[in-house]
């Protein structure tokens, strides 16, 4: 059971990456390499606080910091590394700039804080629970509650509000949602600002579970978009799907044939999904041809 | 063009003839110099610094035939230039030490890697590819440390020295003039390789999917190969480092490194052959050099790709293409010469092109988009040597059969033919292939081509073979004069030579629908389908697109126009099928159909300014 529920946090990591892809891809149809590196500045957020003062109050203005900081960074990053080139209908131009942007980010954490990977210090956290024969730290039931609780909320939040039917509207068709008064600036704005304040929050109980490192971005983009390719490219239930799914693999994985395998294993699925679904289990087909 | 802006003297031409070369001759001669100048004035450590350039030049040149050509981002180069180090480090080991035998292997080795990473990254669209080809550099330490045995795992494998060829010892001169060789040949033929072809049709590619599909390319094929291809360098590139440095461990290829060979590649420049050199350059003597710098060298290659990517239209190499291109305009009127010594290969008088029509017949062809039933049932017969037009109005399915003709709408049921052949369920590129020929509603032109480069994108299908295209065989030179002088007897055959050299985007809305119909003339079509040719166009313009419709009618060919222009169909066509609510209502010549009653009622009948038109007819 203990395996279970370590399988269900990783998991849970990895729905929140997706989640980050998916907030993007759902609002314009663009991939934003640069999302986990959010999730890597609130881990160092949460290092730098916290191994001075942790109680319950600093982890409520951490929070709220990092939301904030994080929307300021996303809506900078939409608005002079993503704009100016589709401005100028340069759609793959986008994907270099994002890069840029996460190795800008990841430069800054790595000339601040060096190569070694720091622990984030929350008392309490890591205090075991026992649950259905099998223990399960409370960090973890944190980022389980906010992982599934997040995706849904952007599940209905994409059916039924504004902002989400803009936003499904723009990456159907633009010019009819053009047409139709969208405003896709600031549909795409608001998902990056969105997608950067939530995962910065995120990275702070993250980097209690994984540590804080300059890699934790690079790391995590790579085995988050196997879970966002699996769960399909536009849907926040697949997302879920593809985190939890990945969690048990790697676990799996790590348990029967050894950590080592991991990342091959891991690797071998994307081929297989991209080979056989390219538009992962739940995706919506007109994202394809992005 | 017969009236050349120059005197004919055979001197004179001679020495145009040599400077209309200068473009592509001059960059040979500053890349000999960069690699014999270093041989002759600098010492080994200069000269292993030039080495490493090569290296990083194959790698960034292999990237850039994927991303500034194909429009694919691959971050994996990494890992196929690991793929050669190790086959080269292992053959070595193992008694293997002829440079060229491991070069052969490391080059199959990295396409190995390249098909693994590419042929399901290219699935979907270009960032899935960037994520599985890095995934790729992510698991070298791993699979280096799982196969310990073979490769030595963290320790790294040594022992990699005194290459052979043809089992003498190759000395580091020889090494060096080896690499030089390599880098420059392998550039040669990437440069023969965007101008052939294969490397035009990715300019449509980038145009549109649709488009290419219609001249008969699958986009898919095109873009696998053309990263294929890239990865044959960057696995050769592993072999010269391998024998440069004598050591590899997997700490030599990191991610980082895979971000700093994007770095060098954006900032020479990602659509230009010779850029890679220059961003390689600037990378091995700049931020690869200094340890000091290790701290902020991630941030930097950060910074540089977001200001490189900014100004992304073509980094460095950009300006310095239009510093040689005003160069040669003051040299005298460089294109004119280029386009003259084209043309004196071409001997257009005998050109000719033909239009081998065949019978199109389609029968009950059904399409529902969910509850909608575009196509219900709808039948249509099309006769070489005749214009067939669809009438009907917006929602009577006709462009919906359009394109269930050529392949982008698959019917649920029905029948259609072209000759012998069924067209249902074959793919687009293949129904292209197959002979049948269309043009758009919105004129799709590609970026970046003059006009005669358009019509001959028509031919595309067809042509020299890979190899003698990057080789620039006899056999590539024949085909290739074969198709540019179709292409000119087709713009001749629409009265359209005069435009040959103008840039075809520039071309005003009713030339560019010529121009469209033209590329579809040359590809000889049996069937030619015209989507709303006539939408937009004056008066001029209607008389102009009817004239090149009757000639394609005389000289045999099969057309089939969809319009909503009425008198303007009326007038051109032969047989005429009106379309309503997915069913073909009646069929018959323009006289037939006018008097029509079930027009009359149903279609007709909604429009006093159509029944207007038709009054006028009768």
């Amino acid at each position: 059971m203990t395996l279970v529920w370590a399988a269900l946090a990783l998991g849970s990591v990895y729905i929140i990456v997706a989640l980050g892809f998916n907030i993007v891809m759902a609002s314009n149809g663009l991939f934003n390499f640069a999302a986990p590196q959010f999730i890597m500045i609130g881990a160092f957020l949460g290092y730098a606080v916290f191994t001075a003062d942790s109680s319950a109050l600093t982890l409520t203005l951490v929070i709220v910091g990092a939301g904030t900081g994080g929307a300021v960074l996303g809506y900078l990053e939409e608005r002079f590394a993503v704009r100016p080139l589709l401005k100028r209908g340069h759609r793959h131009g986008v994907l270099v700039t994002t890069i840029g942007v996460a190795v800008v980010i990841e430069g800054v954490a790595f000339a601040l804080f060096g190569s070694d990977a720091l622990p984030v210090p929350f008392e309490g956290a890591s205090t075991t629970l026992s649950w259905l024969g099998g223990g399960i730290q409370i960090v973890d039931v944190t980022l389980i509650s906010l992982a599934i609780v997040l995706a849904l909320g952007f599940h209905f939040a994409s059916k039924y509000t504004r902002w989400g039917l803009s936003g499904r509207a723009v990456t159907a068709d633009k010019e009819a949602a053009l047409l139709r008064g969208v405003n896709s600036g600031r549909v795409s704005v608001t998902a990056f600002a969105l997608s950067g304040g939530l995962l910065t929050v995120c990275g702070i109980f993250i980097g209690v579970k994984l540590q804080a490192s300059y890699h934790l971005g690079t790391e995590l983009v790579l085995i988050g978009f196997v879970a966002f390719a699996l769960g399909g490219f536009g849907s926040y239930l697949g997302a879920i799907l593809g985190g939890l799914f990945l969690g048990a693999l790697q676990m799996g994985t790590a348990f029967f044939l050894g950590g080592e395998y991991q990342l091959l294993v891991v690797y071998g699925v994307l081929l297989a999904v991209l080979l056989i679904k390219p538009t992962g289990i739940l995706g919506d087909r007109r994202i394809r041809s992005v | 063009m017969s009236s050349a802006p120059f005197p004919t003297s055979m001197r004179f031409q001679r020495i145009a003839g040599w400077i209309s070369r200068a473009p592509s001759v001059l960059p040979i001669v500053i890349a000999l110099l960069a690699i014999l100048v270093p041989l002759a004035f600098f010492g080994q450590y200069q000269q292993r610094q030039v080495v490493m350039i090569m290296v990083y030049t194959l790698i960034v040149s292999g990237l850039n035939l994927t991303f500034g050509f194909s429009g694919d981002l691959a971050l994996g180069h990494v890992a196929m230039f690991a793929t050669g180090a190790y086959v080269t480090a292992i053959l070595a080991n193992n008694g293997v030490d002829d440079i060229l035998v491991a070069l052969v292997c490391s080059a199959a080795a990295a396409a190995v890697v390249g098909l693994i990473s590419g042929a399901p990254g290219l699935r979907l669209s270009s960032w899935s590819l960037a994520i599985t080809s890095l995934f790729v550099v992510l698991l070298i330490p791993r699979v280096v440390v799982l196969a310990t045995d073979l490769t030595g795992g963290r320790q790294g494998l040594s022992g990699i020295f005194n290459p052979t060829i043809f089992g003498f010892p190759l000395k580091f001169t020889g090494f060096y003039l080896l690499a030089g060789a390599i880098t420059l040949l392998w550039l040669l033929g990437m440069r023969n390789f965007v101008d052939s072809r294969y490397g035009r049709a990715l300019l449509v590619l980038r145009e549109s999917r649709q488009l290419t599909q219609s001249v008969g390319l699958s986009p898919y094929k095109m873009r696998i190969r053309t990263y294929l291809i890239g990865s044959l360098p960057a696995g050769a590139a592993g072999t010269l480092y391998a024998y440069l440095v004598g050591f590899i461990s997997p700490e030599a290829f990191t991610l980082n490194l895979a971000i700093a060979v994007l770095a060098a590649a954006v900032v020479g420049g990602t659509s230009s052959v010779w850029g890679a050199a220059v961003g390689s350059a600037i990378l091995v003597l700049g931020p690869l050099q200094s340890s000091a710098f290790e701290q902020y060298s991630i941030l930097t290659y950060g910074i540089f790709l977001l200001v490189a990517g900014l100004s992304f239209a073509s980094g460095v190499a950009g300006p310095a293409k239009n510093a040689v291109r005003k160069f040669g305009g003051a040299l005298g009127k460089l294109h004119v010469l280029q386009q003259a010594r084209l043309l004196k290969n071409l001997q257009p008088e005998d050109a000719t092109v033909v239009i081998p029509g065949q019978l199109l017949i389609a029968r009950g062809v059904f399409k529902a988009f969910g509850g909608v039933k575009a196509l219900d049932g709808a039948a249509i017969t099309a006769e070489p040597g005749k214009i067939t037009a669809i009438l009907g109005s917006n929602g009577a399915g006709k462009t919906t059969l359009l394109n269930t003709i050529s392949g982008f709408v698959s019917p649920d049921s029905g029948m259609i033919t072209v000759g012998d052949t069924s067209l249902v369920d074959l793919p687009p590129d293949r129904i292209g292939q197959r002979g049948v020929g269309r043009t758009f509603q919105t004129p799709q032109i590609p970026h970046g081509m003059n006009v005669l480069d358009v019509v001959e994108s028509g031919r595309f299908h067809q042509g020299p073979g890979l190899l003698a295209s990057i080789m620039r065989l006899p056999s590539y030179r024949e085909a290739q004069r074969e198709n540019r002088t179709v292409a000119l007897a087709a713009l001749r055959f629409a009265g359209l030579e005069h435009l040959m050299f103008e840039s075809a985007e520039s071309l005003p809305l009713g030339t560019r629908r010529l121009l469209e119909v033209v590329r579809a003339v040359a590809r000889e079509p049996n069937l030619l389908l015209l989507d709303e040719p006539a939408a937009g166009l004056d008066d001029v313009g209607l008389a102009e697109l009817a004239q090149l419709v009757r000639r394609i009618r005389e000289a045999g060919g099969t057309v089939i126009i969809v319009e909503h222009n009425v008198p303007f169909v009326m007038d051109l066509a032969d047989e005429v099928h009106v379309m309503e609510l997915g069913r073909t209502i009646a069929s018959g010549t323009p006289g037939e159909i006018a008097n029509d009653p079930a027009v009359i009622a149903s279609y007709l009948g909604e429009s006093l300014t159509a029944q207007a038109d038709l009054e006028e007819l009768r």
